[in-house]
């Protein structure tokens, strides 16, 4: 027989046991319902936080374009208020479409600026066709030891002589350099030939640029024409800043030419003593042009507010 | 004999209670968790997902982005570039692949899903905004949800379809009744270097 304190002893185990297994269940029971119970507006917020970050994204992506597009719209800019002004009034152009686009479509209520903070550098241009010569000088510094963003050749090919070159040369703070040749042709259907050497281990690659009509452009920043197929390597871009830029035969290429560089104004005038735009005569001159903007983006609903402003590079990634 | 028996008792007990914690550790185990997306609403939800993640990647595509769609005009023809007519747009044919490089067949058309593509612009002054159909298909069934992208069109760009020539957007004229081979439907509402903003809405069911 076995003693009846034994025989508790062993009850109170089975009990335990079934106790134990309740807690177990009970548990499970409540975990499940507490995943199960999650709001089911979780994605909408979701939904509106992407928009949020979309919009930022855009404002960021638009007023950059907008930047760019009003630094090179007006053939210069005769104080920092009247460019600052201008991006600032075309920001909020954009603003007022974008408010418009997202109240009938999301509900939901946004606006985008172009803060008083703007960056200004220096445009360096000839903006009216004339050889790219600097005061009677062929040889002359454009950029000295400064980031570009921004470097466009517009030749008018008809006035260039036959066969007689024109030089850019660009060199970087490590002493790397590119040299490109810019020349045109006096037969065949190569009217303009742009032959590139270069000291960064990889040969230069030129081609043929011809002309639109008698126009030839050259984005020697990224290396591409806008007016043909051609494109040049390596490319400004392929070569880390800051650069010095030089022309050599300015007398042998004509049209016009513009160069935005970080350069304060307080610079201008230091290195190759071009005068402020509006120049006397068809010479370079310098101007204004926006190099970083503050933009804010702002998105207001029912569910989610977001503000954000960022300071954005007018000319990187272009 | 007692204490055999008493082994025996407390063994068989243990084994029980072990098969009882262990059950309820199996039964734990096995018990269903419906996750919250088995729902209708989170289907809704991940269509429209879907969709808005198509129109994300062609926005951020090198080259052919959601402008080069929304531009994808043909001036002589007054479609979109291949399209039947601008009440229908491209309707039950598929886009052509230079748009969305056939994303929409591939997620909706192959599940046997329906979408319809129409841009929203702005028109000049304080008018609402006014659609354009690129592909639409009817209208759109109980459950269908909506996915939204804007785009910001400039007045230096130029026509995308094929053939087509340098004409910038602002030489273009949104007025039907013009005669020349000029017409484009979305019309330059900015003074300054904006051309338009445009909403490119796709609905699926």
């Amino acid at each position: 027989m076995v003693s009846s304190s034994s025989h508790d002893r062993g009850q109170i185990m089975l009990i335990g046991a079934v106790a134990i297994a309740f807690i177990f269940l009970g548990l499970a029971a409540v975990y499940t319902a507490q995943i199960s119970a999650r709001p089911a507006t979780t994605g909408s917020v979701g939904d509106q936080g992407a928009e949020a970050t979309e919009l930022n994204r855009e404002a960021r992506r638009n007023v950059r374009a907008i930047a760019i597009r009003v630094n090179h719209e007006r053939p210069y800019y005769t104080s920092r208020a009247a460019l600052r002004d201008r991006i600032r009034a075309e920001t909020n152009d954009y603003s007022g479409l974008m408010a418009e686009t997202y109240a009938g479509g999301q509900g939901a209520s946004v606006n985008v600026s172009a803060g008083g903070g703007t960056g200004v550098g220096t445009r360096t241009t000839l903006y009216n066709d004339s050889t790219m010569t600097d005061g009677g000088s062929a040889d002359w510094t454009v950029v000295d030891d400064s980031d570009i963003g921004w470097f466009v050749l517009n030749f008018n090919v008809t006035e260039m002589d036959n066969g007689e070159s024109f030089v850019v040369y660009v060199e970087n703070g490590t002493g790397a350099s590119a040299t490109y040749t810019f020349t045109r042709s006096s037969a065949g259907r190569s009217v303009m030939t742009v032959n590139v050497s270069a000291t960064t281990g990889a040969l230069g690659v030129g081609g043929t640029c011809n002309p639109r009509g008698n126009r030839s452009l050259i984005d020697l920043t990224s290396g591409e024409s806008f007016t043909s197929d051609c494109s040049v390597q390596p490319a400004i871009d392929d070569l880390d800043g800051p650069y010095t830029v030089e022309f050599r035969n300015g007398d042998n290429g004509v049209g016009k030419f513009s160069v935005v560089t970080d350069d304060d104004a307080s610079e201008w005038g230091t290195f190759n003593g071009l005068g402020t735009c509006p120049s006397a005569s068809a010479e370079p001159c310098t101007t204004y042009a926006a190099w970083d903007v503050a933009v804010t983006a702002r998105y207001e609903s029912g569910r989610i507010s977001y503000n954000n402003t960022q300071n954005v590079t007018v000319y990187e990634g272009v | 004999m007692q204490e055999p028996d008493r082994a025996q008792a407390f063994t068989l007990e243990g084994f029980v209670a072990a098969a009882v914690v262990l059950a309820s550790v199996l039964l734990a185990l096995q018990t269903v968790v419906v996750p919250p997306d088995a729902g209708t609403a989170n289907q809704d939800d991940s269509l429209r997902t879907q969709a808005e993640d198509i129109l994300r990647t062609q926005a951020s595509a090198d080259g052919h982005d959601l402008t080069h769609t929304v531009r994808y005009w043909d001036p002589l023809r007054r479609t979109f570039d291949g399209a039947q007519d601008r009440t229908v747009g491209y309707g039950d044919q598929a886009l052509p692949t230079a748009l969305f490089d056939g994303a929409f067949e591939r997620t909706f058309s192959a599940r046997g899903l329906t979408y319809n593509v129409v841009l929203v612009y702005h028109q000049p002054g304080v008018a609402p905004r006014r659609e354009e159909p690129m592909l639409y298909q009817g209208t759109p069934g109980p459950g269908a949800v909506t996915a939204r992208h804007t785009v910001t069109l400039y007045d230096e760009m130029t026509l995308t379809s094929p053939g087509v020539g340098p004409r910038q957007l602002d030489q273009y004229d949104a007025d039907p009744a013009v005669d020349t081979a000029t017409f484009y439907p979305i019309p330059d509402v900015s003074d300054g270097p904006v051309y338009n903003v445009v909403e490119v809405r796709v609905t699926v069911w």
